[in-house]
């Protein structure tokens, strides 16, 4: 904390790239990777995998440069900031990847194949389209060309300079201009159409690498340390992305521009407005949707998904399954954000939100507010005290989302608690492991999870794993496949007795009691909001920074916005690896 | 974001039995409790339809035909010839031959629409039921002396007044098991299709302990919300109705459970505003009511009484040509013969019945049923409401 580095430009730039060789063939598939900005060079700090790395020791101060992909809801929410809301992207967004648990992490290894570039071009050219339409154009062009028929450059330059900066999240170098320019030029002059060049230009830029990839631009190294810092605009990116989920304000450009961010005093001043404005929700909200995977209830993984068979669960529409994220976010954000509350306290907080939908679900009696056939507004509500269920854990979005499609899973239900919550790792199951027996509900013999699973674990190769996760997933039986809550199962009363590290409980209250205790939890926040801020593993000294933010997220009374400050101020977030690695005068020749 | 709610939970309605036990005390709902009010389960309408026990020979004079044969028999009765009705039919279902159907009606000799005017057509004579059976309530009191009565199949109670059965019972869409594989379709679609959008009826039963037998309270109110639909596109169960305040759709019995079935000790009337594509009102007097509750949950049953026969008939009349087609009954027959077997409630200066003996057989699921807080029924417009 507090170290003092030179502003942006006040010494030899350069650009740290993690390139994995697809992103190469598509920047190169794009044809827009550009020259590096005066002053930089660019430098190809290699070999280290995208993904998480373990600790590589006392001798590396910090992690490689990241090169990550923009997940889908920060591409949206870019688009939304730049051009407004009303701007319609359609197609479809490649499939992510999670690595140590996070889409974020998975982030850095995600390329771009040739089928998803059309994908994005396509988008490219929706949005492009409707930018320069006559609704927007007024709005979002700040200047009127000569002639509508035929190219402008001045007017052309006006535009793409100033949405270049906040695409590209730096300015554009004066090269990289000209080529915009030159392209809206020729298009313009093709279709005897000023607007339809800027179109062109524009689609061109939603393309790019630059864009669509978080870059790790670096000061360069800094004398024998072993590492170098972000320059302003990676470090405006890193902070805008971790604490917004979105690409830079002009504020936070211009803040960047000026070396602000280099400065402890200038880095805090502008975390303090980042984390006073109401965007940090949507910060937050991506932060939580990943770490507790929820991007598996709209694309299922192995292990979770919403997928419900609906003769079993009739009740599980689709929309309560739009409902149950949204419930368990608002609980977050309420109890951590609205109301600066203890993180521990998610697993025990009886006060939620709910719709009719999910109400039905739970079996509560929660009256409509809207008119008939108008989506249901969500309300805050209380669960009464003794009501089994209080806390994230006893959501529809745990307890439904780590089922079968027709069935409870203790299994499932026990893992993602150690994974999830508690940041432990369970081995896969052995193969050809049959699960006929956990899954059969129909056999008399095996009535309830419980018996399933102990005639399941007779096995002494499952037995080791099981142990893990069936004492604290078996204290979540009262919940079915759907999350709606029972007593019985076969008609046999359920015994939901449960245990974690040698604590015994009884059922969701003794869970969420147990879990809240636990300083396994809190621990894991951290370590997964750190991973996510990082886009990697701690590595280096980061692994002693991240045990100072579990000691401090305690003295903190285990506030979030308290941590996210101390993250996002901390310089561990802007340091890159520095190996002095062979330079490179552009990224292009790097990928020729 | 609103002011915090501490709703009551009540305890899960399956398998446990208590549903929304005190839920009254604690929403202040002031429903409907018996002198006790101990528990109270609640359940919104999920099916609705006439009752029908169809026997494979209850319509001596056979089923009737389908529509497009009827028209014949229709045109006929009117003296047409029988090349011209082949040609007329010919262009079934054009325009010209659909026009000649539906203004098969005649005042003065002149052609005029046979569903807006239905006494003007000539009465086809629809079959009637001639069996046995059918479900329904000794609506009179004179048990087996009763006239032109059915025995029960579920009860064998004698004395069924159920005239509606014999009016529908020998038309195809409204039969129903066991000599149908299917519940009669016409009612069933209908209520299936325009469930989601019209005010849901629901039903209130309050008693000691719902699983002893003892008196009960029993409340049929309409709410001012739709049901939602499952993801099987059944009626969606533990969902919360708002009560509508108007008094026109307030109900309440009293009555009694026996061996898990409830059935009313008092029998006077009832009125619940519907859907006028379905059935506009349901006004029954002499109100008798057969419902189970079903060890899922569910309550299923009969509701019967003296309804007039021109709110049965309105919605069909309605439907014109369209229902006699894709139902597959004549509405000017309908017409007849509703009026014909209506066996109660003389008019003072004609004699003649307005209302006729009905069951409706109906299916419910649990639901919350609480009072419409903060909701005013919207006022009659002064151009509605013209003094």
């Amino acid at each position: 904390m507090g170290e003092q580095t030179s502003s942006a430009g006040g010494r030899g730039c350069a650009r740290a790239l993690c390139l994995a060789s697809a992103s190469v063939a598509m920047a190169l598939a794009c044809g827009s990777v550009q020259a590096a900005p005066p002053n930089q060079t660019s430098v190809a700090v290699a070999s280290e995998p995208a993904g998480p790395t373990a600790a590589t020791g006392p001798t590396q101060a910090a992690g490689p440069a990241m090169l990550r992909r923009l997940s889908p809801d920060q591409y949206r929410q870019t688009v939304a900031d730049i051009f407004g809301s009303d701007i319609t992207i359609g197609g479809r967004f490649a499939p992510e990847i999670r690595a140590s648990g996070l889409l974020a992490v998975g982030a850095g290894n995600e390329s771009i194949t040739g089928d998803e570039l059309e994908q994005y071009h396509a988008m490219a050219q929706t949005i492009a389209a409707q930018v320069v339409d006559q609704s927007h154009r007024g709005v979002l062009i700040p200047c009127t060309p000569e002639a509508a028929s035929t190219a402008d450059d001045r007017c052309a330059g006006k535009f793409l300079d100033a949405v270049g900066e906040l695409l590209y999240r730096r300015p554009l170098t004066r090269d990289e201009l000209q080529v915009q320019v030159g392209i809206a030029h020729a298009a313009a002059v093709q279709e005897k159409d000023f607007y339809a060049g800027l179109r062109e230009s524009l689609a061109q830029m939603l393309v790019s690498p630059e864009f669509l990839f978080r870059w790790s631009d670096v000061n360069g190294p800094l004398g024998g340390k072993g590492y170098s810092t972000l320059d302003g605009y990676a470090r405006a990116a890193q902070l805008s992305f971790f604490l917004w989920n979105s690409a830079p304000d002009q504020t936070l450009l211009n803040d960047a521009r000026r070396g602000r961010l280099n400065s402890p005093r200038g880095l805090t001043r502008e975390v303090n407005r980042m984390l006073a404005s109401p965007r940090v929700e949507a910060g937050v909200r991506a932060f939580f949707s990943d770490m507790l995977q929820f991007s598996c209830a709209e694309d299922p993984c192995l292990d979770a998904s919403f997928s419900k068979d609906s003769t079993i669960y009739p009740r599980f529409t689709p929309q309560v399954a739009a409902d149950a994220q949204e419930q368990t976010l608002r609980t977050l954000v309420d109890l951590l954000l609205t109301h600066d509350g203890d993180y521990r306290d998610v697993f025990t907080t009886p006060r939620t939100f709910l719709t009719p939908d999910l109400a039905a679900v739970y079996g509560v009696p929660l009256p409509r507010t809207t008119p008939n056939g108008e989506p249901s507004k969500w309300q805050p509500y209380i669960y009464p005290a003794g009501d089994p269920r209080a806390g994230i854990l006893s959501e529809v979005s745990f307890v439904a989302l780590h089922s079968h499609p027709g069935v409870s899973s203790a299994v499932l239900r026990g893992r993602a608690l150690r994974e999830v919550i508690l940041c432990e790792k369970v081995p896969d199951p052995p193969p050809n492991v049959s699960f006929k027996l956990v899954l059969d509900t129909t056999n008399p013999k095996y009535p309830t999870m419980r018996s399933r699973l102990d005639a399941h674990i007779t096995n002494p190769v499952c037995a080791g794993c099981h142990r893990l996760m069936d004492p604290p997933g078996l204290a979540m039986e009262n919940f079915n496949g759907d999350g709606s809550f029972r007593t019985r199962e076969n008609g046999v009363l359920i015994d939901a007795s449960g245990a974690l590290d040698g604590k015994k409980f009884d059922g969701m209250q003794g869970l969420d009691q147990t879990v809240a205790s636990d300083p396994a939890a809190p621990a894991c926040l951290v370590s997964r909001l750190a991973e996510y801020a990082l886009g990697r593993a701690p590595a280096g000294d980061e692994v002693q920074w991240v045990k100072q933010l579990k000691t401090d997220f305690i003295a903190d009374h285990y506030r979030l916005p308290a941590l996210l400050r101390e993250i996002a101020t901390s310089d561990e977030l802007y340091r890159v690896e520095w190996k002095g690695a062979a330079v490179h005068t552009t990224v292009a020749s790097a990928a020729k | 974001m609103g002011d915090w709610v501490g709703l009551f939970k009540p305890k899960p309605l399956f398998p446990l039995t208590v549903a929304g036990i005190s839920l009254g005390a604690i929403l202040s709902i002031a429903p409907l409790q018996s002198a006790a009010g101990g528990e109270t389960r609640s359940y919104v309408l999920s099916s609705f339809t006439n009752a029908a026990y169809s026997t494979k020979d209850d319509c001596q004079g056979g089923i009737d035909p389908d529509q497009t044969e009827q028209y014949k028999l229709d045109l006929l009765a009117l003296g047409m010839p029988l090349e011209k009705i082949q040609k007329v039919m010919d262009g079934y279902p054009g325009f010209a031959t659909m026009a000649v159907l539906v203004n098969r009606g005649r005042i003065d000799g002149k052609p005029v629409n046979a569903y807006t005017n239905p006494a003007s057509a000539i009465d086809p004579k629809l079959h009637m039921v001639t069996g046995h059976y059918a479900y329904g309530f000794n609506l009179d009191g004179k048990g087996a002396d009763s006239p032109n009565s059915f025995q029960d199949p579920a009860t064998h109670q004698s004395g069924i007044d159920n005239q509606l059965f014999r009016v529908f019972g020998c038309a195809k869409n409204f039969r129903g098991p066991p000599a149908n594989a299917t519940p009669p379709m016409f009612y069933g679609i209908e209520w299936s299709t325009l469930r989601p959008s019209f005010p849901a009826w629901v039903i209130t039963i309050t008693g000691d302990d719902l699983s002893r037998d003892g008196p009960v309270t029993v409340s049929i109110d309409r709410s001012i919300d739709h049901v939602l639909l499952d993801a099987a596109g059944n009626t969606e169960a533990y969902t919360t109705f708002r009560i509508d305040p108007a008094p026109g759709s307030v109900n309440v019995f009293q009555g009694r459970l026996q061996n898990g079935v409830v059935t009313l000790t008092d029998h006077h009337d009832l009125h619940l505003v519907g859907d006028p594509v379905l059935i506009s009102d349901l006004d029954l007097s002499q109100t008798h009511l057969r419902l189970t509750l079903e060890p899922n949950g569910e309550l299923d049953g009969l509701v019967g009484g003296y309804q007039p026969w021109w709110e049965v008939f309105l919605p069909i009349g309605h439907g014109g040509e369209n229902f006699e087609e894709n139902q597959g009954i004549d509405v000017p027959g309908l017409y007849y013969a509703l009026k014909h077997l209506a066996d109660a409630d003389p008019d003072p200066k004609t004699g003649e019945n307005r209302r006729i003996s009905v069951a409706w057989q109906l299916e419910a699921v649990p639901a919350f049923v609480v009072p419409a807080e903060g909701y005013a029924p919207p006022e009659l417009s002064a151009a509605s409401n013209p003094k």
